[in-house]
C-alpha cells in the first residue's frame, strides 16, 4: 500500500480499510478552539482534523500564528478552560477527550500520551534533579517502588543516549545543555511508553548537531515502541527528514493535507509552494528566496473566502469563496480552487 | 515611621532557585558582599546572644537595687543602671530574646498565612484572586505601625498579642509578593511540562510552583523581620507589648526618655542595639536580594 493513501479523510474510504482503523491512535475531527475575552473572539483552530496511527509520525506545519500548538494543546487538553472553547472531536484510543473527565485526562497525560515542549531550556524545572523529575512522572502512573522507578529512569536516560546517565540523573538541569535537557524530555515524555507523542517544535531551540541527533533518536524510539508521533514544526528540513505525512496548517485551517513524498514533488496549495519557495536548497541554484508576500491575516475577523487569498499569486474571483478540502489525488487533500497545480506552475 | 523595604519582584525567576541556594551560589556571591557579611555576622551575633542570654547577663535582669538607681557606666555596671537600679547591660541582652522573638514569629504568622493566600490568588486566579488581591489592598491603604498598634490596642497589652498584631499586618506583603512571583512562575514552560505529565493541581502549585518562590520569600521575611522588630519596639515604647519588669528595648526606652537629660546612658544602649539589630536584618536582606538577583554579579 502506498503512502499516499494512509490519511484518507473522506468518511467511505475510511471504513474499507479495516486494517489501517485498527492501528488508529488519534482521530482529530473537525477541532475548532475560539479564544473568547470581553473585547473580542479568535478562531484559532477552525474545523481541523487529522487521523494518527501506530508507530507513524505526522508532521503540523505552519508559521507562527498558524494554529498548530494551539491543536497540539486542545489534543492534551491543556488550554485555559474559560477561555479557550474547544468543540468536535479528539478520539485517543477508543476514547472520546473532549469529554474525559479531570481526573481521567490526567490519568493519561504523562502515561498514555507525553509531550516535548519546544524549549529545553525552561521546561525542566531547575529546582529539582532530572531523577527527581523522571521518578515523579513514573510514580505518578505505575504503582512500583522508589528503587524501581530510579532504575527505570536511569535506563530511560540511557535509552534517549546521555553520557554517565547515573551522574546525571543525580544532578540539576543547569548542569546539562540543551541538547541534553531536551533528551531529558524525550526521557520523561516516554517513561511510561505512550501510545502517543506530542513534540512541539522540539528541535526549534537546539543547533543544527544536535537538531539532526534528537531527530534521529526519536525516528529510532519510534520504531523501538511503536509510539505514534505528532510533530509541530515549522521547519520543512525537519518534516522531509522524519515524518511520514503531514497537514499543511494556515490561519486555523487546514490547507494541505498529504504524505511526505507528495508534499515535496507535487505540492497543491499555492501556501505549500510558497513555503517551499522559501526554502534553501542545495542542489538547485537560486539567486533569491522567495518570500512570500504579505502577512499572516488577524485572527480576531479573518478575511472572507480563502484566507490565503490576499497572498496568492494564483487568487481568482471564485477565491472570494471560501474553498473546500478537496482530494486532488488519492490522499492527497487542498483547499484550494485551483488546484491541481501542476498546470500553473511555471 | 518606619516603612517596609519590599522586594523587586522583577528577580527573575528563570536563574534564581533555591537550587543556587544548595548549590553554594548563593554564598559565594553573597560571601563578596562586605556589608552583607557584616548583615549576617551581626544577625548571628544577636541571635547567639539571646540564646546564651542566661549565661552572659551579669545580673538577674528584673532585681532592683536602690543603692544604684541610675548609676552611670561603670566597672560594676557596664552600660550603667536604669531608675530602678537595674543593670541596662542584663536588660539589653535578654531584652534580645523579646525583640528577637517578636522579629521572627511575626513574619513566622505573616508567612504562614499570606503565602498560602498569594498562592490560592495567583495560581487559581478569577474570584479567588480578586477577593484575596482587594483585601490586601485594603490592609495594604493603612500604615503598617498604625494598623499594627490599633490590632495590638484591640487585642490588649502583650508580647503574644503584639506579635499577633504585627503578624497580621505584614501578612498582605507576603500575600502581594508570593502572588506576583506565583504568575510569573506559573507562566514558565515546565509548568505547563507539569500539568502535561498528569499532576493535579495542588501538587503543581505546591511541589513545582513553591520551591522556585522560595528565595524570594526568604529576602522579603529577613527585610520585614527588620520592621518587626522596629514595631515591637515601638509598641513597647507605648506600652503594648511586652509588660514590665520584663526586659524589652522599647519599655526600656520609654522610661529612659524621662531622664535623657541626666541618665542618656539608659536611652543609649536600647537605642543602639535596635538600630544595629535592624541595620543588620536590612543589610542581610539586601546582600540576599542582590546575591538572588541574576543580572548583578
Amino acid at each position: 500500500m502506498s503512502t499516499s493513501s494512509d490519511l484518507i479523510q473522506d468518511k467511505s474510504a475510511r471504513s474499507d480499510r479495516a486494517d489501517d482503523h485498527a492501528a488508529l491512535v488519534l482521530r482529530v475531527d473537525d477541532l475548532r478552539v475560539v479564544f473568547e475575552d470581553d473585547t473580542r473572539t479568535v478562531t484559532a483552530v477552525d474545523g481541523v482534523s487529522f487521523d494518527v496511527r501506530k508507530g507513524r509520525t505526522l508532521a503540523i506545519v505552519g508559521e507562527s500564528g498558524s494554529g498548530k500548538s494551539v491543536t497540539s494543546l486542545a489534543v492534551m487538553r491543556l488550554l485555559p478552560e474559560h477561555t479557550a472553547r474547544v468543540s468536535g472531536s479528539i478520539n485517543f484510543a477508543g476514547r472520546e477527550l473532549l469529554e474525559e473527565t479531570t481526573s481521567g485526562m490526567r490519568s493519561l497525560r504523562g502515561n498514555r500520551m507525553g509531550m516535548i515542549f519546544q524549549e529545553p531550556m525552561t521546561s525542566l524545572n531547575p529546582s529539582y534533579t532530572v531523577g527527581e523529575q523522571i521518578n515523579e512522572v513514573i510514580l505518578r502512573h505505575r504503582q512500583i517502588s522508589k528503587k524501581e522507578a530510579t532504575e527505570r529512569g536511569i535506563a530511560m536516560l540511557k535509552l534517549v543516549r546521555i553520557p554517565s546517565p547515573e551522574t546525571r540523573y543525580r544532578q540539576y538541569p543547569h548542569n546539562l545543555s540543551g541538547g541534553m535537557r531536551q533528551r531529558v524530555m524525550i526521557a520523561m515524555a516516554l517513561a511510561c511508553e505512550p501510545e502517543l507523542l506530542i513534540a512541539d517544535e522540539p528541535t526549534t531551540a537546539l543547533d543544527v548537531t544536535i537538531q539532526a541527533q534528537v531527530l534521529e533518536l526519536m525516528g529510532e524510539l519510534r520504531q523501538k515502541t511503536g509510539t505514534a508521533i505528532v510533530l509541530i514544526t515549522h521547519d520543512l528540513g525537519v518534516v522531509a527528514e522524519s515524518c511520514d505525512d503531514v497537514i499543511v496548517m494556515y490561519a486555523g485551517q487546514v490547507v494541505e493535507q498529504c504524505s511526505v513524498e507528495d508534499l515535496f514533488t507535487f505540492p497543491q496549495h499555492p501556501y505549500t509552494v510558497g513555503l517551499l519557495g522559501s526554502l534553501p536548497r542545495l542542489d538547485e541554484k537560486r539567486e533569491q528566496l522567495v518570500a512570500i508576500t504579505g502577512t499572516v491575516p488577524d485572527m480576531a475577523n479573518p478575511p472572507s473566502g480563502c484566507r490565503f487569498r490576499a497572498r496568492c499569486p494564483f487568487s481568482i474571483d471564485k477565491c472570494a469563496e471560501m474553498p473546500t478540502l478537496m482530494e486532488i489525488s488519492p490522499g492527497h487533500l487542498s483547499r484550494c480552487w485551483r488546484a491541481p497545480l501542476q498546470d500553473l506552475v511555471p | 515611621m518606619p516603612t517596609i523595604a519590599t522586594t523587586k519582584p522583577a528577580v527573575s525567576p528563570k536563574i534564581s532557585s533555591v537550587t543556587n541556594f544548595f548549590h553554594g551560589r548563593l554564598w559565594r556571591r553573597l560571601s563578596k558582599r562586605k556589608s552583607a557579611l557584616v548583615g549576617l555576622f551581626v544577625v548571628l551575633f544577636v541571635v547567639a546572644v539571646a540564646i546564651l542570654a542566661p549565661l552572659l547577663a551579669p545580673y538577674d535582669p528584673a532585681s532592683q537595687s536602690w543603692t544604684a538607681v541610675r548609676k552611670a557606666p561603670s566597672m560594676a555596671h557596664l552600660f550603667g543602671t536604669d531608675e530602678a537600679g537595674r543593670d541596662i547591660l542584663s536588660r539589653i541582652i535578654w531584652g534580645t530574646r523579646a525583640s528577637l522573638l517578636a522579629g521572627l514569629t511575626s513574619v513566622g504568622i505573616a508567612m504562614a498565612i499570606g503565602v498560602p493566600l498569594g498562592l490560592a490568588a495567583g495560581f487559581l486566579g478569577g474570584v479567588v484572586d480578586g477577593f484575596i488581591s482587594r483585601f490586601t489592598d485594603a490592609m495594604l491603604a493603612c500604615p503598617f505601625l498604625i494598623l499594627a498598634i490599633a490590632l495590638a490596642a484591640f487585642l490588649g497589652p502583650s508580647l503574644t498579642n503584639a506579635m499577633l498584631a504585627i503578624g497580621i499586618t505584614a501578612m498582605p506583603l507576603f500575600i502581594r509578593l508570593t502572588r506576583g512571583q506565583v504568575l510569573s512562575i506559573r507562566a514558565e514552560e515546565y509548568i505547563e511540562a507539569a500539568s502535561a505529565v498528569g499532576n493535579p493541581r495542588w501538587r503543581i502549585a505546591v511541589r513545582h510552583i513553591l520551591p522556585n518562590i522560595l528565595p524570594q520569600l526568604m529576602v522579603q521575611a529577613t527585610l520585614t523581620i527588620a520592621s518587626a522588630i522596629i514595631a515591637e519596639a515601638s509598641m513597647s515604647f507605648l506600652g503594648l507589648g511586652l509588660q514590665p519588669p520584663a526586659p524589652s528595648w522599647g519599655s526600656m526606652l520609654n522610661s529612659a526618655q524621662r531622664f535623657m537629660s541626666n541618665a542618656p546612658w539608659m536611652a543609649l544602649w536600647p537605642g543602639m542595639a535596635i538600630f544595629m539589630t535592624v541595620l543588620s536584618f536590612n543589610l542581610l536582606g539586601d546582600g540576599l536580594r542582590d546575591a538572588l538577583d541574576p543580572r548583578s554579579r
